[in-house]
């Protein structure tokens, strides 16, 4: 394996390669004093931890990713599908995911130029410098792609009229689909950065992640405007006519993919500073006084300032809502049409309501949140909590607390209620919401220990985006087990249901108290760990 | 007649909606030493970032090194030395490392490279530090490590943003004799700072830039003729309008007593 690396690094660094590297109008010696650089900030843990760079965690969603995509196979396999469905199937799941990744990976080395600033002022061109920050997208397709399709590849042999060259013609494919994922994500960028003014191109990058989701959603209604509006029938239906409309299809296609990838890579170093300033314009300071005095009493002046670090940085923080957003994006898509189609079924009808899905839909969105909050872009401001005295962490974790049940569970719920009481009479719709409150502030007490850490106070890890995909298709699956009990046990009687909602309830009181300790003290932890590293208070400080 | 090395023609440059540089011109020439001074958000560090080819002006024009910006950044970038305010350095890097990353990507050749590095960091008293990581640097040895690696290709230009922050005494001195010596050497030096004394010492002219506009070009000597005061600073507050005692700093007091 180390001899392969070898030849194939003399490879790369070649001539040849360096002629070919040229001509795209790249510098290849300061491609791969780049390219060498990156790598080694990535192993010392310095820059924002990239999948393309980080052998473990890509790796990890590898295996994720084969499990997946084996299981996917394995049904298919059984269900005896049609060569080219399963092939369709796999490619499409492949675009899908490795899209999705894509996008997170690129938008972050495109506009979080945090080593494009402090490389701004050094003699690099911008396809150079974008050629060295994208190149780790190759690594993430020559992974996953193969990880994606190896098992359905060999487990396609087992199909019923499968040729003895399915495996390799799928897996070359994939691999086609994967560099095709790869283009189209440069593009987009390119013509983001093209288009919009630098200030903005920010904010597009964080929802840029939730388009390939967008897009499958949009793609039913799309095509039943297509078939109403009959557009199909006003284009020319002869052979030639229709070979040509493809063959114009792709030329704009390819112009557009080649314009948006030269957009990307032209002067990008003379707009880093605008992009990052983007990133500092004023904020317009929102104050919620009722809001904050709940938090004040929850926590004291401590809790009033855990609740309003927490809620603002949430919504300024560019590594949280890079994050974040996509993935709510994606759960409102998906869960609010479901409830908003089911919130005039009354539960106890014994008839299925999608309004069954609300709390679980709650436990979702503070998954996400909590599984993220600890991470921010401005993590080296940790040390302000370690001047802190030591008493205070208690309050603000009851501030933290408060600022994600608050806007997350109380007033989502607040809001529900009206519209239920109308819908199913006053006790029903009580209960209902009785239980879902109970359901989902058990989830809260659960999620709130993935955060360890005093919120935005740690760099983000690699593994983040690709490990989402994962756990939102387990979560799936546990949420559809959960749904099932309260359809077929607990809904059947009122009586059930307020036993339910009564013992959730006592389970949710004492599992939030003994979280909200436990979260005060993984921060006091994690303050003391990171003083007592010897040296790093210092960088803080001086960072 | 001496060789101009920057020219800044009606130079307008907004940040947003906000216009922060205003028709700004000027010039400077070979083996000047120009102070360039003004008050908090007067726009000194985007004049210094516009001649560095990171930021592009939005209107007039700028040339530096007899090269044309924003078009020709990385070549100009080739030929100039930047010294950044409160600059982001690569902390997991060792000093040494940080500068030969500098060096190669100026195309400095190796066994120059390295025997530069050498002669600055045992001059700046780093060199027994090179192999420490510079997450371990005092602010004093971070300033070295990025004055080290602003001169390290040699560059024509050098543009300084508050170059002596963070240095003790002993450093400082070295710092101002370097310039001196750099400027005799036909480099020309672009130095913002805030501390006047010091650029009424190291400069041969002051450029005074005030809310987007150059209110003062001349030698510190003229400036204080013509505005009959006797320090760099006096000039200064009566160039730029600052009262003597700011009546913020008593507001302040009142607040804290509270």
């Amino acid at each position: 394996m180390k001899r392969i690396r070898q030849i194939l690094r003399t490879v790369l660094r070649g001539p040849e390669a360096s002629r070919l590297l040229e001509r795209l109008g790249i510098d290849p010696r300061r491609y791969w004093l780049l390219m060498d650089l990156f790598g080694e900030l990535s192993e010392r843990g310095e820059v924002m931890d990239q999948l393309g760079r980080n052998g473990v965690a890509l790796e990890t969603a590898g295996w994720l990713y084969a499990a997946v995509s084996a299981l996917m196979a394995i049904a298919m396999i059984v269900s005896r599908t049609a060569p080219a469905a399963y092939l369709s199937a796999f490619l499409g799941l492949t675009g899908f995911l490795l899209l999705f990744i894509l996008l997170s990976e690129a938008g972050n080395s495109l506009v979080n130029p945090e080593e494009g600033l402090i490389l701004a002022h050094q003699p690099i061109n911008g396809a150079t410098y974008t050629a060295a920050k994208l190149s780790h997208l190759a690594r993430i397709v020559f992974t996953l792609a193969p990880a994606m399709n190896v098992v359905p590849a060999l487990g396609s042999l087992l199909l019923p009229r499968a040729p003895w060259y399915f495996p390799l013609f799928e897996m070359t494919c994939a691999l086609a689909v994967g560099l095709v994922a790869a283009l189209l994500s440069c593009a987009l960028y390119g013509w983001l950065i093209r288009l919009l003014p630098a200030k903005r191109l920010r904010a597009a990058a964080q929802t840029a992640g939730a388009l390939p989701f967008l897009s499958f959603m949009l793609w039913g209604p799309l095509e039943r405007l297509f078939k109403r509006a009959a557009i199909a029938d006003r284009l020319p239906t002869g052979p030639a006519a229709q070979w040509g409309m493809a063959a114009a299809a792709g030329i704009i296609a390819i112009t557009a993919v080649a314009f948006g990838i030269r957009s990307l890579s032209a002067d990008y170093l003379l707009r880093v500073t605008g992009i990052m300033h983007g990133a500092r314009r004023k904020t317009r300071a929102r104050r919620s006084r009722l809001f904050e005095t709940a938090a004040a009493l929850a926590g004291g002046q401590a809790g009033r300032a855990g609740w309003a670090f927490v809620s603002r940085m949430a919504r300024r923080d560019f590594q949280f809502r890079r994050q974040a957003l996509p993935m709510l994006i994606i759960l409102a898509f998906s869960f609010v049409p479901l409830v908003a189609r089911g919130w005039r079924t009354d539960p106890f009808s014994r008839r299925f309501t999608t309004m069954h899905l609300a709390p679980h839909l709650f436990g979702f969105v503070l998954f996400f949140v909590c599984s993220l909050l600890k991470y921010g872009a401005e993590y080296k401001g940790r040390w302000i909590f370690q001047l802190a005295p030591a008493r205070s962490v208690a309050g603000f974790a009851r501030g933290v607390y408060a600022a994600l049940y608050v806007p997350c569970i109380a007033v989502p719920h607040i809001l529900l209620l009206p519209a239920l009481v109308w819908a199913w009479g006053f006790w029903n719709a009580g209960l209902f919401v009785c239980f879902s409150l109970a359901v989902s502030s058990i989830y809260l007490a659960l999620e709130i220990r993935l955060v360890d850490a005093v919120p935005f106070t740690r760099q983000m890890v690699a593994t983040g985006s690709a490990a989402m995909m994962g756990i939102l298709m387990v979560g799936a699956v546990a949420i559809a087990v959960a749904v099932g009990i309260q359809y077929f046990v607990i809904f059947h009687s009122p009586a059930t249901a307020a036993a339910s909602a009564v013992v959730l309830g006592g389970v949710a009181w004492m599992a939030t108290r003994q979280a909200v300790r436990g979260f005060a003290e993984a921060m006091r932890y994690d303050l003391a760990t990171v003083s007592g590293e010897a040296g790093t208070l210092y960088r803080e400080v001086g960072a | 007649m001496s060789e101009t090395i920057v020219r800044f023609d009606r130079v307008v440059f907004s940040y947003d909606a906000t216009q922060v540089l205003h028709q700004l011109s000027f010039t400077l020439n070979r083996g000047e030493i120009v102070g360039l001074l003004g008050p908090n958000g007067a726009g000194k560090s985007t004049t210094l970032k516009i001649i560095a080819g990171i930021l592009a002006q939005g209107g007039g024009a700028v040339s530096a090194c007899g090269l044309p910006l924003p078009e020709q950044a990385v070549s100009v970038k080739q030929r100039i030395g930047y010294v950044p305010e409160a600059a982001a350095l690569f902390e997991s890097l060792t000093g040494e490392e940080f500068l030969e990353l500098s060096g190669r990507l100026h195309e400095v050749d190796e066994a120059t490279l390295q025997q530069r590095i050498r002669s600055i960091l045992e001059t700046f008293g780093l060199y027994t530090d090179r192999v420490s990581r510079l997450d371990s640097y005092s602010k004093g040895m971070r300033q070295k490590v990025l004055i080290a690696a602003a001169l390290l290709h040699n560059p024509d230009l050098v543009l300084l943003d508050e170059p002596l922050s963070g240095l003790d005494v002993n450093a400082s001195i070295m710092v101002k004799d370097l310039l001196a010596a750099l400027a005799a050497e036909g480099k020309t030096i672009l130095y913002s700072s805030h501390v006047l004394d010091v650029v009424e010492k190291v400069c041969d002219r002051v450029l005074i830039i005030h809310q987007g506009n150059l209110i003062a070009d001349s030698t510190p000597g003229e400036l204080k003729t013509r505005t009959q005061q006797s320090t760099l600073e006096d000039v200064f507050r009566v160039l730029t309008n600052a009262e003597s005692v700011d009546p913020g700093v008593n507001r302040i007091v009142t607040a804290l007593r509270s």
